[in-house]
């Protein structure tokens, strides 16, 4: 009796399968294509691709994701996450991305510490290190490709810079440029939630 | 209870299945936020005011609420890594501009005309004002988590009217005789010495030394750099698709105010590790020598001193 219904749920599931399988592609059009989307029937789908002219010189930053949560163990290892940033500019002069910490207003110079939710021990801004309570951020084409660097209140971080003629807009591995955010936390530093913000701006180098 | 069985158990299948085909076409995209022009280039009078726009566009499929803001603009070093946060004589703008719209919502695949006003006070320096017109898409904003904020800049090159001073001065040129694969790359520094900024436009021709084909030549499209005030600028031409091996002739001609500099350099282009090999064969001919000669030496003194 019982491998009768497990035959049933198998016809079914694989009825159920196969028109979810057909519908798939209508679903990812429909969430691809967010202007106007009709659908006519179950076998066919349309939808507004929407085309940009700019006319000059422009240039563009896509942030992914956002916010980071890092998630540091007093005394433990560093915590990591990593964003990434793609530039794309049809300019010929090149580009830079540089990072700034910013206040809630959005406002630089900026203490770089990161604010806790409660009390008033803040995380400091440093070189992240096993057993000390800094966060650090690293990547790009820099100085601090491979090494942490505390951001500063004062001096910008320019964490990648793309010479003229050195990326092709439609190539993603020359336009996208990760970088990674670590934190550490000694066995001291109070548990809590830790609160910041960094501002990735990318400008021409005209 | 048959039936219910059957039901529970499609149910489940079927909840499993979605869950596989649904979460993927689901995933989130970040924002994406543009802005054009990437530089505007202005005149203006003390006392008068200049009204102009910039267009920012959101190119995600969501919507955000952007935030347009001003900051100085200055340079950290001779790479003319930007400088967004010190102010001195040359970024007193920053105070005269105002948007019309300085935050509003910006709706997925849209763009917006932003308009500004710069309003240039009677009594100001003389010579240019530099700044960067900043527009934001603010991220998401959680509890024990750092929110990063895209932003893209469009930079501002102003000469206010009055004693400009145009004025610089090539403080070297070179072409490394020795590269290690792409790019070829031939150098020029500049000095602005004046109180507004230049341009310097730069061109680079590479010819083989074997036939004398001409491979690369940007005269058609030559690159231009924007030379601060009271900074230094090294400017790099270069050559992308440069071969693995060979040798070329690289000409560089730098103009900019009224000078004109053109330098040449043959340029071997050879892998590091060839030029390392090639480096240690040398170095080990250079001891075989050395130790023949020693050895040559030492046998004809001993040579003599048996003779005698």
């Amino acid at each position: 009796m019982l491998h009768k219904v497990i035959i049933k749920s198998i016809i079914t599931l694989t009825i159920i399968s196969g028109v979810g399988v057909a519908f798939m592609p209508l679903t990812s059009e429909a969430t691809t294509c967010s202007l106007s989307t009709a659908v006519t029937g179950t076998t066919s789908a349309s939808c507004d691709i929407p085309i940009y002219a700019t006319v000059g010189q422009a240039i563009s930053i896509t942030i992914s994701p956002d916010p980071v949560s890092i998630t540091a163990v007093p005394g433990g290892p560093i915590a990591t996450a990593s964003v990434s940033t793609t530039v794309v500019t049809n300019t010929t002069a090149g580009y830079t991305v540089g990072l700034y910490t910013v206040d809630e207003g959005g406002n630089y110079p900026h203490s770089p510490a990161l604010e806790p939710s409660a009390g008033n021990v803040t995380l400091p801004a440093g070189v992240p290190t096993v057993g000390s309570s800094y966060w650090g951020v690293k990547g790009g084409n820099g100085a601090y490709a491979s090494t942490y660097v505390g951001l500063q209140k004062n001096t910008p971080t320019i964490f990648y810079t793309a010479a003229a003629g050195s990326y092709d807009i439609h190539d993603t591995s020359t336009t996208t440029h990760a970088f990674t955010v670590g934190a550490s936390a000694s066995t001291v530093q109070p548990a809590g939630t830790y609160t910041g913000k960094i501002q990735a701006i990318a400008t021409t180098a005209s | 209870m048959n039936k219910i069985h059957f039901i529970a158990i499609s149910l489940i299948f079927t909840f499993a299945a979605n869950i596989f085909l649904v979460v993927p076409t689901f995933a989130l995209e970040g924002v994406t936020l543009q802005i054009a022009p990437t530089s505007h280039k202005i005149a203006l009078e003390p006392g008068n005011e200049y009204t102009d726009s910039i267009s920012i566009q959101n190119l995600g499929d969501n919507d955000f609420e952007y935030k347009m803001s001003v900051k100085p603009y200055q340079v950290q070093d001779v790479f003319y890594n930007p400088d967004f946060v010190t102010e001195n004589n040359y970024t007193q703008i920053v105070r005269w501009i105002t948007f019309a719209e300085p935050s509003g919502n910006l709706p997925a695949h849209t763009s917006k005309e932003i308009k500004y006003t710069i309003k240039v006070p009677a009594d100001v320096p003389d010579g240019g004002q530099y700044a960067v017109l900043v527009a934001e898409a603010p991220g998401q904003i959680n509890p024990g988590s750092i929110e990063i904020i895209g932003s893209v800049g469009s930079i501002l090159y102003t000469h206010i009217g009055g004693d400009t001073r145009e004025e610089g001065n090539l403080v070297s040129s070179r072409i490394w005789p020795l590269q290690f694969g792409s790019p070829v790359t031939a150098e020029s520094t500049i000095t602005n010495t004046g109180n507004v900024d230049f341009d310097v436009t730069t061109t680079i021709n590479i010819t083989k030394i074997l036939g004398g084909n001409v491979v690369y030549d940007n005269s058609e499209t030559p690159l231009f750099h924007t030379v601060l005030p009271n900074s230094t600028r090294l400017i790099l031409a270069t050559w992308y698709e440069t071969p693995k091996i060979g040798l070329f002739k690289v000409t560089q001609v730098s103009s900019f105010l009224d000078q004109n500099s053109t330098i040449s350099g043959v340029v071997l282009v050879c892998p590091f590790w060839l030029a390392m090999v090639v480096a240690t064969i040398i170095v080990l001919l250079i001891i075989l020598i050395v130790y023949y000669l020693v050895s040559h030496f030492k046998n004809r003194s001993k040579q003599r001193q048996s003779i005698s």
